[in-house]
């Protein structure tokens, strides 16, 4: 079975986000703003607005790119820390017994 | 192969994008000696019928949707598409007139021109799909983006699930085959007639629509993506066994294509509000098990005449389900009969389903 790169998300939008190649100065991680996206999506419609998709700049496009990345890639983050803390209710141990629920000595 | 603008067009067809009121198109799927008898069957069809008869007449017969499905449809049919034009973007060497279509998507004649002859980079590539995907959920009727009904399918949702489903394919082993043709095997239709004739002499035939075929291990697969808001954990894949797309294509991959597949791969992505997990796995299907198959599917068609035949399509009590997995009909069937087709009409959407209308 091919390898399931959800077991390495992480990395592999990290390796996304450094591989975008920029002719501009700005270093492409700098760029990568999950925040900018409805910026950036506000501006894609406005040209659609005005029925001129030709007029969406590639650079606009390269930044929604990234930021779609970088959200990714905080949730990714975000998720793996989740996982990693023990579930509320029962300490994070094993699950408890009848017995033990109910303080009996079974 | 389905140019893009033709796709959009389709799509719009099927939403409220450009939705203006009219007679259905005629089903060509239908027997035209007996109106409701079904002659080419899909996977969506068999599955109807398998559920409840009277489902399947709301559905495919008279093309009655739930409100709100259109959002669903809308999404798969957008994200098949993105992925296919990724797919003939990098590889190349597509049609003139694929080429052609794609300035309408502001995509330029040099890119279409580079991308036809040598193949676009992965990033190149993208941004090309990403141009594609902005045009085609745009609301011309209404000056605005695609709304949908459906939190966890919205534009929004659609290009982050892309651009991350994309960076995920970019060097994984399983690779698009080629054919001999030199175009990727995607987006593949088939048809082919059965063993199974009916009392007036007109052929059954099965059809349907493969993703793609990927080599993997010196294999070839067919690969079908699948998009879901739930884990994708092992409950999910084991609702592919029994079921009859899986088993279909197994049998499609195997009479229609000139080299043997090994079998289906379910590509499986979740798409929630804020994020995406992926994963895949193979559902196996044997010789013996695609006979059984064959035997119950025939038999399901035999049905099938006979309900058209009385023009009656009887109700399966136990498939009405309740809460968030009830029929999206169970209102309609809760109601006296004089009172159904009043509630059908003002209700539920409604279009075409025929299978032989190649995507």
């Amino acid at each position: 079975m091919p390898s399931d790169p959800n077991s390495n998300l992480t990395a592999v939008l990290q390796g996304s986000l450094e591989s975008l190649e920029f002719t501009g100065e700005n270093s492409p991680l700098l760029e990568a703003d999950p925040n900018a996206i409805d910026e950036l999506l506000d501006r894609v419609n406005q040209n659609l607005i005005q029925g001129t998709p030709q007029n969406i700049s590639d650079d606009d496009l390269r930044k929604l790119v990234l930021g779609y990345r970088a959200k990714a890639l905080k949730w990714a983050q975000e998720e793996e820390i989740k996982a990693s803390k023990p579930k509320r209710g029962n300490g994070g141990g094993a699950k408890k017994t009848i017995g033990e629920i109910l303080n009996l000595d079974i | 192969m389905e140019a893009l603008v033709e796709t959009i067009e389709a799509v719009k067809a099927e939403t409220t994008l450009l939705a203006t009121p009219g007679a259905l198109a005629v089903n060509t799927s239908f027997s035209k000696i007996t109106p409701k008898l079904q002659l080419a069957w899909d996977s969506t069809s068999i599955k109807a019928a398998q559920k409840c008869w009277r489902l399947y007449e709301y559905t495919i017969i008279e093309g009655y949707r739930p409100p709100g499905e259109n959002a669903h449809l809308t999404f798969g049919i957008l994200l098949h598409s993105a992925t296919e034009l990724y797919e003939h973007l990098t590889i190349g060497k597509f049609s003139d007139s694929y080429r052609d279509s794609l300035h309408q998507f502001g995509i330029s004649e040099a890119t279409a021109a580079m991308a036809q002859t040598t193949g676009l980079a992965h990033d190149d590539a993208i941004i090309c799909v990403l141009r594609f995907l902005l045009c085609a959920t745009w609301d011309n009727k209404h000056n605005r983006p695609w709304v949908s009904p459906e939190p966890t399918k919205t534009r929004d949702t659609l290009l982050r699930t892309v651009v991350l489903y994309l960076d995920r394919v970019k060097d994984e082993s399983l690779k698009t085959f080629i054919l001999q043709s030199g175009k990727p095997a995607i987006e593949l239709s088939f048809r082919f007639p059965i063993d199974y004739v009916t009392i007036n002499g007109e052929t059954i035939i099965f059809c349907g629509h493969l993703d793609k075929v990927a080599e993997w291990n010196t294999e070839l697969w067919v690969v079908d993506k699948k998009t879901s808001k739930y884990d994708l954990q092992e409950n999910y894949f084991n609702q592919f066994t029994p079921d009859s797309q899986v088993s279909l294509y197994s049998l499609a991959g195997n009479i229609v294509f000139p080299i043997p597949i090994a079998g289906i791969i379910i590509d499986a992505i979740q798409i929630l509000v804020n994020g995406n997990r992926f994963r895949r796995k193979q559902i196996p299907r044997s010789a013996e098990y695609l006979e059984e198959w064959m035997q119950n599917t025939k038999t399901l068609i035999t049905q099938a005449e006979i309900n058209a035949a009385n023009d009656y399509f009887p109700m399966n009590e136990q498939s009405c389900g309740w809460g968030n997995n009830q029929c999206p009909f169970r209102p309609v069937c809760s109601t006296d009969p004089s009172g159904r087709k009043p509630l059908l009409d003002a209700v539920y959407d409604r279009g075409i389903w025929d299978p032989l209308q190649t995507r």
